[in-house]
């Protein structure tokens, strides 16, 4: 589950032919959320992200529901330059419905990401929140226009479970 | 075997031609990325299929403005898809007739609210006590105005309109006043039809009168609750270029104007900034004529500019009914997108018109009142998609 997945609501749509490169963070402590519509009920059990080339810093993964407030979150990972990184997180138990999916670091650090258009992003739905990160993804979030032409690679990974 | 049903899609957060409920997206490889561009015509209306996976809000239309902005009217829209399979039909809803502004390349919302259109006009030079209209076709909730200029010795109030054919929605009249001494007379009269209803209507007047001068508009987005929507009216008359009706402090922010004006002789009848013009007619013999103007928003100076001559003005204040979401069923229809001119840009791809009508297939031109009430599907003109549509969440 990752913002340019068939699952996620709305597909990277926009920017989605260019090949992701290793691209500052576009603000310290800043989040960035995307929109995602699950359809059937699912278990996330992990998450990932892959970071570019310079290293330090953190990154926590999370997933939000429409008004801000944290469900889910890997916690804060310790970054490693030029690395897919896989993190396993607590399973949550993810209902059909409307909800945001989250990422935020606490330094400007690279993260393998494309670049479309900031107007672009925000018309397929993205949010931000320029102070997201305190110690983590904060327990509620505010969502505003986004100002940011940054898409990350990141994303949950997800197992289906029957109703 | 036991095979569980597929899960129930549900609709994007941004509805909009390239989201998972238009053609495009699987088409992605076949454009570049969204650039910045001017409309490339002005009154131009574009349409584009989606189909609404379930039922949906729309918590506000948007666009995505270009690096330059301003000066122009955006109107986005939602129409049926037609009974025949022909592409779009009639208009389900709309955004208000709003001008761009906001921040360059990034979205500009317009919050559900009142959206103006054109129906018909015509004139008739005959005496008469009966005018009757074109064929037009009224859908239930919809406000619709009629606005008459009549000419006699003494020219006569309306006394009713109806229609020959059963069923025809009860016409009220809201607003009217006589001008150029008694010679002439300009009026409103509202209705709001309980189910949908197609004919002809009949303007009739208890007395013989020389000509007559009408039009007919559509207002969707209105509480029609008590009296049509018709909140307050105002009239004037006078000599001069500039024909005037004063209304009183508007009662929300969210109420749109109408004015209808008469004047004789006949003129051009031009909108002043603000509104648009829904018609302009005139008769030859008595010349006078008849033009209608609309904003989507409040305007207590509601006025429209003639050559000088004696004129009657009527006016009203139409109520909102407010920018809460606008709930449509899962259902198969077409997003429509309307700019008045061509300095505002915005961001949009350009593709070839075959794969253009191949995506989208209709665009209509020379919409000077803007979205229509009924779309007439022409084959793609364009080879241009902007990004606009509607969101279906509050979002930031």
């Amino acid at each position: 589950m990752s913002p340019p997945c068939d699952c996620a609501i709305p597909r990277l749509v926009f920017g989605g032919t260019a090949s992701g490169a290793s691209t500052a963070w576009p603000a310290a402590n800043a989040g960035l959320f995307f929109p995602v519509e699950i359809i059937e009920r699912c278990v996330a059990y992990g998450a990932f992200t892959a970071s570019g080339i310079t290293a330090g810093g953190n990154f926590d993964l999370g997933i939000f529901d429409t008004t801000g407030n944290k469900l889910a979150s890997t916690g804060a990972t310790a970054r490693v330059a030029s690395s897919w990184q896989s993190v396993a997180m607590a399973d949550y138990t993810w209902e059909p419905g409307d909800y945001y999916i989250g990422m935020a670091c606490d330094t400007t650090g690279t993260i393998i990401a494309t670049a479309p258009a900031a107007g672009l992003c925000e018309a397929m739905g993205v949010a931000k929140d320029d102070t997201a990160y305190s110690s983590g993804l904060s327990a509620t979030v505010t969502y505003v226009r986004t100002t940011y032409a940054y898409v990350p690679v990141f994303g949950f990974e997800t197992q289906s479970v029957p109703i | 075997m036991y095979a569980p049903a597929p899960p129930e899609q549900r609709t994007s957060f941004f509805v909009t031609p390239f989201s998972m409920e238009g053609p495009w997206l699987e088409e992605r490889l076949a454009y570049a990325n969204p650039t910045s561009a001017t409309y490339p015509t002005a009154n131009l209306a574009i349409y584009t299929p989606i189909i609404v996976p379930k039922i949906t809000s729309i918590a506000r239309w948007f666009w995505l403005n270009g690096a330059t902005v301003g000066t122009d009217y955006v109107e986005v829209g939602l129409y049926r898809e037609s009974p025949t399979g022909a592409g779009p039909g009639s208009l389900l809803a709309a955004g208000p007739r709003t001008l761009q502004a906001g921040t360059a390349n990034f979205c500009q919302f317009a919050n559900p609210g009142i959206h103006g259109t054109n129906v018909t006009s015509g004139s008739d030079d005959t005496d008469a006590t009966v005018y009757t209209t074109a064929s037009v076709t009224l859908k239930a909730g919809v406000l619709y105005l009629i606005s008459v200029t009549n000419s006699a010795a003494s020219a006569a109030a309306i006394s009713s309109i109806d229609s020959a054919t059963g069923g025809f929605p009860t016409f009220t009249s809201r607003s009217t006043t006589q001008f150029n001494g008694t010679a002439n007379r300009v009026s409103i009269w509202s209705c709001v039809p309980t189910e949908d209803w197609t004919g002809t209507l009949r303007i009739n007047f208890g007395a013989t009168q020389t000509a007559a001068v009408w039009g007919v508009s559509a207002y969707y987005g209105v509480d029609t609750t008590t009296n049509d929507g018709i909140v307050q009216n105002a009239v004037g008359t006078g000599t001069s270029v500039t024909p005037l009706a004063t209304l009183a402090a508007f009662g929300s922010a969210n109420n749109a104007t109408v004015g209808a004006f008469g004047c004789a002789p006949s003129s051009t009848i031009t909108a002043s900034a603000g509104y648009v013009k829904f018609h302009g007619v005139s008769s030859s013999s008595p010349a006078q004529s008849n033009g209608a103007v609309f904003r989507s928003d409040n305007d207590t100076t509601v006025d429209c500019t003639i050559t000088s001559n004696p004129w009657g003005a009527c006016a009203v204040e139409i109520k909102s009914r407010g920018t809460g979401p606008i709930v449509i069923p899962e259902d198969k229809y077409w997003l429509a997108f309307h700019c008045s001119g061509t300095t505002a840009t915005f961001f949009r791809i350009s593709v070839t018109l075959t794969i253009a009508r191949f995506a989208i297939g209709y665009s209509q031109a020379a919409l000077t009142a803007g979205l229509p009430a009924a779309a007439t599907a022409a084959q793609n003109s364009q080879g241009v998609v902007p990004i606009f549509g509607f969101t279906t969440i509050a979002s930031p």
